[in-house]
């Protein structure tokens, strides 16, 4: 069973406190998650920080914080991605204990969610330290997307199956680490726009959206020249990616 | 859909540049007949090329009255 874990980024250990989802991105699957997450979430072991997070931003002390969401959803027996977690899911790095305080996650396509993490610490939240082992070993979580409310075309339900690949390219392209941050940024800004028009094209039936769907992919999956130094390195990204599978 | 629903910085020759791109075209037309291709691949190449032929209309019909204003 795959695990749906974040990479959450932020610099430690004083700037995490409500940082809300602002360098949240993207729920990962299948990065042999018990490897990585021995509990329901830690700080990624120092090769993985080093091959995801920009030097710059490494050695400036940002760190990614793994989130093993269907752990923590397995920990409140929830069926429901939108529930708020309760306080007291904790873990100690350099001598700071943190507290994940608020998880709230959203539905923005099929099998794919954003979501938000709030952290807090100090000594004051010991006392709700939980343990891992209180998850039940037969839950089977996974969340569904709603059902599409959409009648599709036939050039509409092609489209929309790229739409889902698209973005998740983009993802793995976000988290490749071979890109500056402002270019992150740029893919993280234009990959929540997909992922917003998309939901509301094939998830609430607005088609008026579309035509701004498809030009929003076009632009991701080839940028214009001119506008920074993307343009040869997605498309060389994208044939790349098909060249290795 | 029109030229205006293209984001601002993109320029007609923006759009032919991709759309004209026949290696690029030809690469994911020989990816869609690969039996090697998951499924998941195979939906992302069709549909980039849908996407590709539904911008081809926008493109042919912006040229041809470009080409007429010449």
């Amino acid at each position: 069973m795959k695990s749906l874990f974040a990479l959450v980024e932020g610099y430690l250990p004083d700037q995490w406190k409500g940082f809300g989802g602002k360098y949240i991105d993207k729920v990962y699957s299948g990065m042999t998650p018990e490897k990585v997450i021995p509990s329901y979430y830690k700080v990624a072991e120092e090769s993985l920080q080093k091959r995801l997070v920009p030097k710059d931003k490494y050695e400036a002390g940002y760190r990614l914080l793994v989130v093993d969401l269907e752990k923590l959803r397995n920990y409140r027996h929830s069926d429901k991605w939108d529930e708020i977690l309760p306080n007291g899911s904790t873990t100690r790095i350099d001598g700071y204990r943190y507290s994940i305080s608020k998880v709230k996650t959203k539905e923005i396509g099929e099998a794919e969610y954003s979501f938000s993490v709030t952290l807090s610490w100090g000594n004051h939240i010991a006392s709700r330290e939980r343990e891992a082992n209180v998850i039940p070993s037969d839950f089977k979580p996974i969340a569904k997307a709603p059902p599409s409310l959409v009648e599709l075309t036939d050039t509409e339900a092609l489209l929309k199956k790229a739409f889902q690949r698209i973005s998740s390219l983009y993802t793995s392209t976000i988290w490749s680490g071979r890109y500056t941050d402002t270019q992150n940024t740029r893919y993280i800004k234009n990959r929540i726009k997909l992922s917003d028009v998309y939901k509301k094209m094939f998830v609430y039936g607005d088609r008026s959206v579309l035509p701004q769907l498809e030009a929003l992919a076009m632009e991701l999956l080839f940028p214009p020249k001119g506008e920074g130094v993307l343009s040869k390195e997605v498309e060389q990204l994208f044939m790349d990616w098909y060249m290795e599978k | 859909m029109s030229m205006s629903h293209l984001p601002r910085y993109w320029s007609l020759q923006d759009l032919g540049r991709v759309l004209e791109n026949r290696s690029l075209k030809s690469k994911l037309l020989d990816a869609i007949k690969n039996p090697a291709l998951s499924d998941e691949e195979r939906d992302l190449f069709v549909g980039v090329v849908a996407l590709m032929e539904q911008w081809q209309v926008v493109y042919s019909s912006e040229r041809k009255a470009v080409d007429a204003m010449k």
